[in-house]
């Protein structure tokens, strides 16, 4: 009796030790962890939105699926599922227009400064959302150019397809939300009134770190590696354009000087 | 009545699990990476070049103790083999990274490995650690396979031991090239003390497996062999970077 009320308990921790290091991005903590706190209240953030939350759950599950397949020798298998992998976060994207489109802007007094939310919102705002897609985006890139040794032909192409379409998808996704943001103002409160909390002005420069790792990534494989020149252009050109939409950002947002 | 209960309870209690660790990870993806330098305690993710082959090495790892509790001890050596090369792969990311970024400041990097609070990402001593990590886990995970019954079969016996003997050899010259590379450099000197509980662990592990598995003579030899090399590393660990004294 004893053994399976452990069994519930152990169940429910394994199962958070064992998928929250592999769904989120770093294996040196849990993936909570990479949170920053919260303003007032507890450190947890509020959930994405199942619209979107469902979609990058499964791309996640698809990239482990396409590696697992890849580690066990059958690269041919791989190619279905970084396929599914990029779908979903295509579809993802689609979802996070609708949620832009319908949500309101949060009243002043609910934002807080780390971008969760704050006291008015149970869910994760748009801009939240928009990152955890941009950043999703990314993981399908890096564990593609993790995998672009392959000697088999169609997984090759399907991967170098994927990173194209990957790093193409964020910069066109930069663009639209640049389209969509008010200017960011200097003290900090937006144009639009929403105070200083989750704004596309504080949430957007968190992807120029995300971007030069994508950079590093893609060039220090090409200094470690001999590939065939098809894949070698290719990785630059995925390089090229990441570099563009990380001096994008860079323009549109610029960093706020220190102190 | 009560018994069954629980029995129920388990599978249902699994999934919930799953289930708030998958909504926990969405709901992470939303502020990373983790960009303040004070007042959080945020861990730096790793660099993508390197955190990508950890991931793939804990989850060949993750299949291979699968297939050794499914009593399919022939999907093994093949999966050790295939961490082994993963994990060589990432120290050679590492290389990269300690090659071409620029030192974190001291104070930054932690000592546990667990990441500098300046950067968006790791720096290159916690990055370096990290894969350190992985070949620690490599051997703990690859120990945890010795067994009387299943040495019997030379291809499992061999595969072990080459992967822990294989790993324990790349730690060293790891070791050895970080000391030889940055031997001036502070960082290093409190990051890599942070190996020792690790080697003491694996030396502790190695103990407990010839004392519990009642190994015949080869074996038995082989398991201390590799624990030598366990203690040989912490010696050398010991000599590079010396333990402050307390106080």
């Amino acid at each position: 009796m004893l053994s399976f009320r452990k069994i519930a308990l152990v169940a429910i921790g394994a199962a958070l030790v064992v998928v929250a290091p592999a769904v989120g991005k770093s294996v040196t903590g849990s993936a909570s962890a990479d949170l920053p706190a919260r303003i007032t209240g507890g450190d947890a953030p509020p959930p994405i939105p199942s619209i979107v939350n469902t979609r990058l759950v499964r791309a996640e599950a698809a990239l482990g699926r396409s590696t697992a397949d890849y580690d066990e020798n059958q690269p041919a298998q791989a190619v279905v599922p970084i396929g599914a992998a990029l779908s979903n976060t295509t579809k993802a994207w689609g979802a996070e227009k609708y949620i832009i489109k319908t949500t309101p802007p949060p009243p002043a007094a609910g934002a807080a400064e780390d971008g969760t939310g704050g006291g008015a919102t149970a869910y994760a705002g748009p801009e939240d959302t928009g990152f955890a897609i941009l950043s999703a985006q990314h993981d399908v890139l890096t564990t593609s150019v993790g995998m672009i040794e392959t000697t088999n032909a169609a997984l090759q192409k399907s991967l170098l397809s994927t990173i194209s379409s990957a790093a193409s998808a964020m910069k066109t996704e930069v663009t639209y939300i640049h389209s969509i943001a008010p200017p960011p103002a200097a003290d900090g409160v937006q144009a639009d009134g929403t105070g200083a909390g989750s704004t596309w002005a504080t949430v957007m420069p968190n992807l120029v770190p995300v971007l030069q790792d994508e950079i590093q990534q893609l060039a220090g494989r090409q200094a470690l590696n001999k590939f065939p020149s098809a894949v070698a252009s290719a990785l630059s050109a995925a390089r090229l354009r990441a570099i563009d939409t990380m001096n994008q950002i860079n323009t549109w947002w610029p960093p706020v000087p220190a102190g | 009545m009560k018994m069954r209960s629980f029995r129920t309870l388990a599978v249902p209690a699994l999934a919930l699990g799953l289930l708030l660790a998958a909504l926990v990870a969405g709901a992470a993806r939303a502020t990373a990476p983790p960009a303040e330098a004070t007042g959080s305690s945020a861990v730096a993710p790793l660099p993508s070049i390197v955190n990508t082959r950890i991931v793939r090495v804990e989850a060949t790892l993750a299949r291979m103790g699968a297939s050794a509790d499914a009593n399919q001890l022939s999907q093994v050596p093949p999966r050790l083999s295939n961490a082994l090369g993963q994990t060589a792969d990432a120290w050679g990311a590492a290389k990269y990274v300690i090659m071409t970024t620029p030192p974190t400041p001291v104070g930054d990097a932690l000592g546990d490995g667990n990441g500098g609070a300046a950067g968006a990402y790791a720096g290159p001593e916690d990055t370096a650690f990290a894969v350190l990590s992985l070949q620690h886990e490599l051997i703990a995970a690859t120990a945890t396979m010795i067994n009387k019954s299943a040495a019997r079969t030379a291809s499992l016996r061999k595969s072990w031991f080459k992967t822990i003997v294989s790993a324990q050899n790349r730690r060293n010259a790891a070791i050895a090239f970080i000391h030889k590379r940055k031997p001036a450099d502070p960082t290093w000197a409190t990051v890599m003390p942070g190996l020792l509980p690790q080697l003491n662990d694996e030396a502790k592990e190695l103990n407990g497996d010839v004392a519990t598995t009642k190994a015949n003579r080869t074996l038995r030899k082989s398991m201390l062999s590799v624990r030598k090399n366990a203690l040989k590393t912490l010696g050398l660990v010991k000599k590079y970077w010396p333990p402050v004294p307390a106080g």
